[in-house]
């Protein structure tokens, strides 16, 4: 008899008997009565129910856990991922009036003065203290006959002068951190006719100059008396170079402006690094100003971006400054840039930038 | 394996087609090449433009002129022309001995190459209170008579403009004076850029100009022509074409010309002789020029003496002559009145006439008369007569009266005195504070836009480019030379028959 076809009979109603108990019979019937319910054995039918039991648990606990995780859950941002470290970028803090249309700037170790010419002003050059008022207005001596419009400046880390080129004349003149005029900076014969434009001194003591005069554009460094040390670049190798750093390590960085580049010379002259003009992020369109900050970090003056691209410190593999951000946009609110043309950096981290069509210096800090 | 093949081979694809980056590369307009016409590439289109996010018209990311002034502005930090001062700097080769600003003649140096011709738009360095005026003896109608030639020294330093065509500052529209049909008034209205005469990709033409003038808006453009009362077209219907083409490409002698003329300085003086008695028909030299004897390929600019005078010559029913002051046989001008050229031939010039057809269409300074013309057009006076006038009939021709005119009724002419042998194109610094001269209205009656002292792009203070060119005393000797109004100087400046500077045959 297929036993599997039988009913079961309620466990109180079941045999208990391991054995297949030999089917009964119902008093008053014949020795084999109609068909008998089947009863499974007592130790599967525990089986099943913890079986059962053990599910039904299962369920309520998941299913509290899911219902506690869709009330409780938050955005995975609250969660701890690891994250990919960024470089932060610097924050808008103050702007200082009274230039006209400044393109060159320069800042002291501690930023107590900050030094802007003047070109579309008087064509001199303004010394301002840390807080952004004017303490000075400087200009070539009358002595000095013909027109004049400062351009770049560039302070001597060692002396506090201050190093100003003049585009017109083909000069740059040296006056004292206080304005007072020193003298001419008198190169060597062989640059008579030089026509310098940015300048920054480097960590050998040297002055870096870019060159426009002929027969092709470059820079000349040269020592603090005059004397022309080496020349960096090739025929045709740039086009109207406005700004010109120099890291720790000698590695003299050139923004090519009119070529939209920044290229990066060894300390052999041989060229080691580049920027490309382009659209993709830190690319650039017409690089103006560059400084260098004592962490290594490469801040370059997009004009026609309006703002301020920052590069992290070059290593020694490296053929191109890693990009980290950029700094200011487009218009005239206080953090926007018009047309900014130069950038400086001081000991504290703030990052100087002169905001050309506005008129003004902008003063950012990390 | 194989549909893993295929289908690594179609993530591969789509990568690389969904992955290329944009390949636009910024930087600012060509300046190779003089800005010129030949280095043309895609690399440089970003620098001004953006396909899809630009904030300026023209889909360009930043406006202008702000734009062309980062570069041509007065610290000149991407290009050797500024603009705003009108100056124009120097590419001289390093180690040279520093120039001297003979231009100014007080020998400072420095990188200033000299003053811009056309001036600048906030401060110019025109000399315009000392021009100088050289007559030289001129064989006429069996006579020696007195002609003039002129120029305009350089400045010292830069003055305040007291005219200028276009504010850098605000570009609000203005009258286009003379511009519209004849009768339609004093001009339209139109507004003015950089770009409205200038090429800012580059072109073959002189200083990248554009074919045509393009006002932002409101320009009317030219296309009729001007005939007089006695039926004689005076002025053709200038097509738009008609320009500053390949034609003025006169082999990169006159194309990139800068620096303005100086009053000092050497050359060599000659005169017109008298043909019919087999004289020396040597062409004059003006006096005072200055060639620094740049090549025409020398930096971004050179310095050549051109002159503004005209250039063809229309007698006898002949055209005879057409000279800029080229290099070789012609390297000398001829200057003076343009009324009265009378039998005289002139050989080997480069762009000679011959017969009936005239070569002026091909002149410099009747080109750019013709390319300001598309604005000023009532202003123009005739591009060339009909074929067959007479010397005479052509001088009357362009003063004649412009039939249906009220506003510009009688004009000085232009033919061969080409607009810019008075008026420079983009400001001017001299000064009209004579009684007569200041507080002038425009056209329509309205204040100039500079106030009563606006010079109309003048070059001589107080109109005095009149007294340049024209003596109607009748009492200048021949041989004079200096400034408007001295004596000039006594024994170096009669070249007349007789006089110890006569060169002989």
């Amino acid at each position: 008899m297929d036993t599997s076809m039988v009913p079961s009979e309620t466990p109180s109603l079941q045999a208990a008997a391991p054995e297949a108990a030999a089917p009964e019979t119902t008093p008053g019937t014949d020795a084999v009565g109609s068909a008998a319910i089947v009863i499974a054995p007592p130790a599967r039918r525990r089986r099943r129910f913890a079986v059962l039991y053990l599910l039904l648990g299962l369920f309520v606990v998941f299913g509290s856990f899911a219902g506690w995780y869709l009330i409780t859950r938050k955005p995975i941002t609250a969660l701890p991922l690891p994250a990919i470290t960024q470089q932060p970028m610097p924050k808008y803090l103050f702007s200082v009036y009274g230039p006209t249309k400044p393109t060159g700037i320069a800042v002291t170790s501690d930023g107590s003065r900050i030094y802007v010419t003047d070109p579309g002003g008087s064509g001199g050059l303004m010394i301002f203290d840390g807080q952004g008022r004017k303490v000075a207005d400087v200009s070539v001596p009358d002595s000095f006959p013909g027109d004049h419009v400062m351009v770049y400046v560039a302070t001597d880390p060692a002396t506090g002068d201050i190093y100003v080129s003049d585009r017109p004349a083909g000069a740059i003149w040296i006056f004292s951190g206080d304005g007072a005029f020193r003298r001419e900076f008198e190169p060597d014969q062989q640059l008579n006719g030089w026509q310098p434009l940015g300048i920054a001194f480097g960590p050998d003591g040297n002055l870096y100059v870019t060159d426009l005069s002929g027969p092709y554009h470059r820079v000349e460094v040269v020592t603090k008396d005059g004397k022309l040390v080496r020349t960096i670049g090739e025929r045709g190798q740039m086009n109207f170079p406005n700004g010109v750093a120099v890291d720790a390590t000698g590695r003299v960085f050139v923004t090519d402006s009119n070529d939209g580049r920044l290229l990066v010379f060894g300390q052999d002259g041989r060229r080691v690094g580049l920027i490309a003009r382009g659209q993709k992020q830190g690319e650039l369109g017409l690089p103006r100003g560059i400084a260098i900050d004592d962490q290594g970090l490469v801040y370059v003056v997009d004009m026609t971006a309006h703002q301020v691209q920052v590069y992290a410190q070059m290593a020694t593999d490296e053929s191109t400054p890693r990009f980290l951000g950029h700094v200011g946009k487009e218009g005239s609110d206080d953090g926007d840039f018009l047309f900014p043309n130069g950038v400086a950096v001081d000991a504290r981290a703030r990052i100087y930038v002169t905001d050309q069509v506005n008129d003004r210096v902008q003063v950012w800090s990390y | 394996m194989r549909r893993m093949a295929i289908l690594a081979t179609g993530v591969a694809v789509w990568l690389f087609l969904f992955a290329i980056p944009v390949f636009a590369d910024g930087g600012p307009h060509i300046a190779t090449a003089n800005n010129g016409s030949t280095t043309l590439t895609s690399d440089n289109c970003a620098g001004c433009h953006r396909a899809h996010t630009a904030t300026v018209t023209d889909i360009l990311r930043t406006e202008v002129p702000a734009l062309c002034i980062v570069c041509h502005g007065r610290v000149g930090l991407g290009a050797t022309t500024n603009v705003e001062d009108g100056i124009q700097y120097t590419t001289q080769t390093i180690g040279q001995p520093s120039r001297s600003h003979t231009e100014n003649g007080d020998g400072t140096t420095g990188t200033e190459l000299g003053a811009l011709r056309a001036g600048g738009f906030r401060k110019a360095r025109i000399d315009s209170s000392n021009p100088g005026r050289i007559s030289y003896p001129r064989y006429s109608s069996g006579a020696w008579v007195a002609s003039f030639t002129s120029n305009v020294p350089v400045l010292a330093s830069s003055a305040d403009v007291t005219s200028r065509h276009m504010n850098l500052d605000s570009l609000a529209s203005k009258k286009a004076w003379g511009n519209g049909a004849i009768g339609s008034g004093a001009g339209d209205t139109i507004q003015l850029n950089c770009t409205s005469c200038h090429n800012p990709h580059g072109n073959g033409n002189y200083r990248i100009l554009n074919p045509v003038p393009e006002a932002d808006e409101g320009l009317e453009g030219e296309g009729f022509a001007i005939t007089n009362s006695s039926g004689v077209v005076v002025k053709d219907a200038l097509p738009a074409a008609t320009t500053l083409a390949a034609s003025t490409d006169l082999g990169g002698n006159t194309r990139n010309y800068t620096v303005m003329q100086n009053s000092s300085g050497t050359g060599a003086v000659a005169y017109q002789g008298e043909p019919a008695t087999g004289g020396l028909n040597t062409l004059l030299t003006v006096k005072n020029v200055v060639d620094g004897g740049y090549s025409a390929t020398d930096g971004d600019y050179f310095r050549r003496y051109v002159p503004w005078y005209r250039s063809a010559i229309y007698s006898g029913g002949v055209w005879t002559g057409t000279y800029v002051g080229l290099s070789g046989a012609n390297s000398s001008v001829k200057g003076g009145r343009s009324d009265s050229p009378t039998g005289v031939t002139y050989s080997g010039n480069l762009y000679a006439a011959t017969g009936s057809t005239p070569a002026i269409s091909d002149s410099f300074s009747n080109e750019l008369t013709a390319w300001c013309a598309q604005c000023h057009s009532r202003y123009h006076t005739g591009l060339f007569p009909s074929a067959g006038t007479t010397s005479s009939s052509f001088a009357t021709s362009q003063l004649n009266e412009l039939t249906g005119e009220d506003v510009f009724k009688f004009r000085h002419g232009t033919l061969n005195n080409g607009c810019q042998v008075c008026h420079v194109a983009h400001g001017s610094n001299a000064q009209m504070l004579g009684d007569n001269s200041k507080a002038e209205t425009m056209p329509d009656g309205s204040a100039a836009p500079m106030g009563s002292t606006d010079s109309r792009l003048l070059k001589v203070d107080n109109r005095g480019t009149c007294q340049q060119c024209h003596d109607p005393t009748g009492t200048v000797p021949a041989g004079f030379s200096g400034a408007n109004g001295s004596t000039g100087t006594s024994t170096t400046t009669y070249y007349g028959p007789g006089t110890p500077n006569f060169p002989t045959p």
